[in-house]
């Protein structure tokens, strides 16, 4: 299959504060409310990094669902990862964000196309995990940590072949 | 909240886990129960390893390591394994979270060791049958 390329467009933002109160516990971290670090007035905004994750997540679901189109039998077990791709889109999109993905082939066996998922995914919570390192906000990166934390949840359920797919 | 408060807040948590893991280990069968004792197992080492560069970190700070409590209080009567599953899940996801804090309040190396500690913790809630959420740490 050729490469091509399509844009792909994402969904407004959602502010992630909502969404990163931390639960409840005597011995976990401080309840008192307070953030993270606030990042220096002057702190470039992480916007490459942002950029970066997008693209880098926006790979990996494009190739998923071509696999899933093309495996119809792996449709199912892969759902749950399109689903936390579009989950994790618009927690730190912005309106308007459009990227570009690169669209490649995917392997003819489906046992093949699900390692080929389990690689791009690993890919993904790698770049995740670096951007996590990289950024000036603390709250970005307590962020993209736990994003590569859930996509290394997911790679863990992943069956290991297509046979196990369908059991 | 700065950097070294966080690492005591982990430091806590990983003191209990410790302990907790250590409980747990002795209500789990090798024999019997195989995948839980090895997951039990693994965690106890890997919580000691993590509680260790903890006090390593917090003492170059020049403060003093938060130390363990006596005794931590269980969840359940930890006899059954679906109880022995539950609290290993209820540890790891208050460890995740304390990791995920501290990733946002350090830099470098300390928060580096938070994000790996995170994404272990969280593919280790699915051991004790936890669900994969979107955000382990922040959203469970």
């Amino acid at each position: 299959m050729p490469l091509s390329s399509r844009p792909v467009s994402r969904r407004t933002t959602l502010a992630a504060a909502p969404l990163l109160a931390l639960a409840g516990c005597r011995w976990g971290p401080a309840e008192d409310g307070d953030e993270p670090a606030a990042e220096p007035s002057n702190a470039v905004p992480d916007e490459q990094q942002v950029k970066a994750a997008l693209q880098a997540i926006a790979d990996a679901d494009a190739f998923v669902k071509d696999v899933s189109a093309d495996h119809v039998g792996l449709a199912e077990p892969l759902a749950a990862l399109t689903a936390l791709h579009t989950a994790h889109q618009a927690l730190i999109a912005k309106e308007g964000d459009t990227g570009t993905t690169v669209r490649m082939g995917t392997p003819t066996r489906a046992t093949a196309a699900l390692k080929a998922v389990r690689r791009r995914e690993l890919g993904l919570q790698r770049t995740l995990t670096k951007l996590a390192g990289e950024v000036s906000s603390g709250e970005l990166a307590r962020t993209l940590a736990a994003m590569a934390a859930g996509v290394a949840q997911q790679v863990a359920l992943l069956p290991e072949t297509a046979k196990d797919a369908d059991a | 909240m700065t950097g070294t408060d966080a690492l005591q807040t982990t430091l806590a948590a990983e003191h209990a886990a410790v302990w907790i893991y250590g409980v747990l280990g002795g209500q789990t069968s090798q024999s019997s129960q195989p995948a839980l004792y090895d997951a039990v197992t693994t965690a106890y080492v890997t919580h000691r390893s993590r509680r260790d560069q903890l006090v390593r970190w917090v003492r170059d700070a020049d403060e003093v390591p938060v130390a363990a409590e006596v005794a931590y209080e269980l969840p359940n009567a930890a006899r059954t394994p679906a109880e022995l599953k539950a609290i290993g899940l209820q540890v790891e996801q208050r460890c995740a979270a304390a990791y995920a804090d501290l990733v946002g309040r350090t830099t470098e190396d300390e928060r580096a060791w938070g994000v790996n500690a995170l994404v272990e913790s969280a593919v280790r809630q699915l051991d004790f049958d936890g669900d994969p959420t979107d955000l382990p740490g922040i959203d469970a």
